[in-house]
């Protein structure tokens, strides 16, 4: 396995974090980078191991990419992870992949395309979706959003902090001088860094944080028909339980999100939960369940900022 | 400079010390003569502007008369005149920066994805006017801006306003084609007395229906001259229900969705509105009423 040489900058470094994963799935999300039609000696490979119980160094061969290196990063966490996949990289552009993404395979070559045509453009992605290990149940749909499945039906971009526009963490694409800040950021302000999910956590605000420092700069994020990834989803995720544990921290780390970023976060009033908790009653018993575990997040969130924990 | 330009002032019964300035505003442009066209569209004036404007300075300069009064109109018929690839809108009371050609020329050329833009519009009153006005100077159409903005979709902060908007070829001829189509959306801007405002937003949306992008951009500077009798409470207070208005209208033609607040919401926020200081609380009934208007409107015939 070759280190990229010093001073060598590629196109694009593709950063996989991981905490041991299921082997099934990262090699699938490894296959898909060999298939990748942008010549392997344009990017780089880096395969961050944030602490695995058995190293993955050991267990999954990169050598057949010319710039492709094992890097471990002990510090448990997701944020932790990204920012030594930063430090490590080399690349002008920097593309996450989680270890459940398959990219499709013009991913990495469309996607310094898009880059190249819109210098403006600080943080990009796509459209992301579902491979099922086995049928899901039919309300699935309505938490397609927490499963990080997004349809991009059109070409949408702004240098404005707006989630619509925001690429989510699946094959995001930054540019370097993005990252970096980014990667500053997160170490002056660790209230940044409780925006990831750390181990026996679900999900956080972490991508949106990474994709909104393109705005800090001043350049675009947006989400791109042409960027298609699947995101591989074990049965275990589509239990309503694991669903609604997941709904909960996330509305928990979207407020969170929002305190850090906005001047006026919209903190619910306490009469406001008890009318949401009230009308509530009113939905279908998934949807009930899933708006209660939001409720409560958002509650746990209220409390936390009151009692000044977001500062 | 690559492209032409082609500036269209539209005006009806200016104020004939505003149009001066304005004139001048486009006479002291630092970007070549040949680089831009200048078209007057005269909105039945009952003096001809003719009569008063001194136009000889600028060789590609010419006056339109159209008859038909209202903005989108005199709008219309300048995108249907001009020849330039970039169409800049330019009112009678609205005086452009000298480098506003030239960086719009800029910009043209550094955002292909964006088709519509516009920039920071500062206010200069003939009056000093009272400390309240100031919280209410967007609907003077006074618009700060603090950095560069822009948007693939309609977001607030993005959308350029009328005083200095900039749309390319494509995006006025696709408005042209879409109020052929739909000619109620004529009714959006002002005519006569009636104070319609969002005929320039659905100009700019226009880009966005062929999946370009709109902004601002700092580069970008006018000034917006504003008279004693737009500084009246009565005034705002007209302005900011046409305002509410015809936004709800614009957004039911363009088949947006809507908010149709119930009764009871309605109450609310008439009692809320009731708590606030004199000159607040009539301007948010008007928005109130205004709103409402929009809701109950059921197009022109």
């Amino acid at each position: 396995m070759s280190q990229t040489a010093p001073g060598h900058a590629v196109d694009i470094s593709v950063l996989v974090c991981t905490r041991n994963p299921r082997p099934r799935h990262l090699e699938r999300a490894i296959e898909a980078l060999r298939a990748q039609t942008l010549a392997p000696k344009s990017w780089e490979l880096l395969l961050v191991d944030n602490g695995s119980d058995a190293p993955l160094a050991a267990r999954f061969d990169l050598s057949w990419h010319p710039h492709a290196r094992h890097v471990r990063e002990d510090d448990a966490g997701l944020v932790p992870a990204r920012v030594c996949g930063i430090r490590e990289s080399s690349g002008k552009s920097l593309v996450f992949v989680d270890d459940d993404n398959v990219l499709n395979r013009d991913y990495l070559e469309r996607a310094l395309q898009i880059g190249a045509e819109q210098p403006h453009l600080g943080a990009w992605g796509g459209a992301v979706v579902g491979e099922f290990e086995e049928t899901p149940p039919d309300w699935i749909h309505d938490v397609r959003g927490l499963l990080s499945l997004r349809e991009v039906p059109q070409n949408r971009w702004t240098n404005l902090p707006v989630l619509k526009a925001a690429p989510c963490g699946v094959g995001l694409v930054v540019r370097r001088r993005v990252a970096l800040a980014y990667a500053d950021g997160v170490s002056t302000r660790p209230l940044r860094r409780r925006l990831g999910p750390r181990p026996g956590e679900l999900t956080g605000h972490d991508d949106f944080d990474l994709a909104f420092s393109a705005c800090d700069l001043g350049l675009g994020m947006g989400r791109f028909t042409a960027l298609v990834a699947t995101h591989l989803i074990p049965p275990e995720r589509t239990d309503l339980a694991y669903l609604e544990r997941m709904q909960e921290c996330t509305a928990y780390s979207e407020l969170l999100f929002w305190s850090i970023r906005s001047k006026r976060p919209p903190i619910p009033s306490r009469l406001r939960l008890f009318i949401d908790h009230i009308r509530s009653l009113g939905l279908s018993r998934v949807r009930r369940r899933l708006r209660r575990a939001e409720l409560a997040g958002l509650k746990m969130a209220r409390r936390d900022f009151v009692q000044g924990r977001f500062e | 400079m690559s492209r032409l330009q082609s500036v269209i002032l539209c005006t009806k019964d200016p104020r004939p010390h505003h149009m001066r300035r304005t004139i001048e505003g486009l006479r002291t442009q630092i970007a070549p003569k040949d680089s831009w066209e200048l078209i007057l569209i005269d909105n039945a004036s009952h003096t001809p502007v003719a009569e008063f404007c001194d136009l000889s300075w600028h060789s590609g300069a010419r006056v339109v008369q159209e008859g038909t009064v209202g903005l989108t109109n005199a709008r219309l018929r300048g995108i249907v005149e001009a020849r330039g690839e970039i169409l800049v809108f330019v009112d009678d009371d609205t005086v452009l920066a000298p480098d506003f050609l030239v960086e719009t020329a800029r910009i043209a050329d550094a955002w292909p994805t964006i088709g519509a833009w516009g920039g920071r519009v500062r206010g200069e009153y003939d009056h000093n006017p009272e400390t309240w006005v100031h919280r209410y100077q967007s609907l003077l159409t006074i618009r700060e801006l603090d950095r560069d903005r822009w948007s693939s979709f309609p977001t607030p902060g993005a959308i350029p306003c009328g005083a200095g908007l900039c749309v390319r070829r494509a995006v006025g001829q696709a408005y042209l084609a879409a109020l052929e189509a739909q000619p109620s959306r004529r009714l959006l801007d002002r005519r006569g007395t009636l104070l319609g405002s969002c005929g320039d937003l659905d100009l700019a949306f226009c880009a966005v229906d062929l999946e370009l992008g709109i902004g601002r951009f700092l580069a970008l500077e006018v000034v917006h001259l504003i008279p004693r009798s737009r500084t009246t409470l009565t005034y705002l207070e007209k302005a900011q229900e046409w305002n509410a208005f015809s936004e709800v209208v614009l957004r039911r033609a363009r088949g947006w969705t809507v908010d149709r607040p119930s009764r009871a919401r309605r109450m609310i926020e008439y009692a809320r509105a009731m708590r606030l200081p004199a000159i607040d609380r009539r301007m948010r009934i008007a928005w109130l009423r205004g709103q409402q208007g929009g809701l109950d409107y059921r197009g022109p015939h």
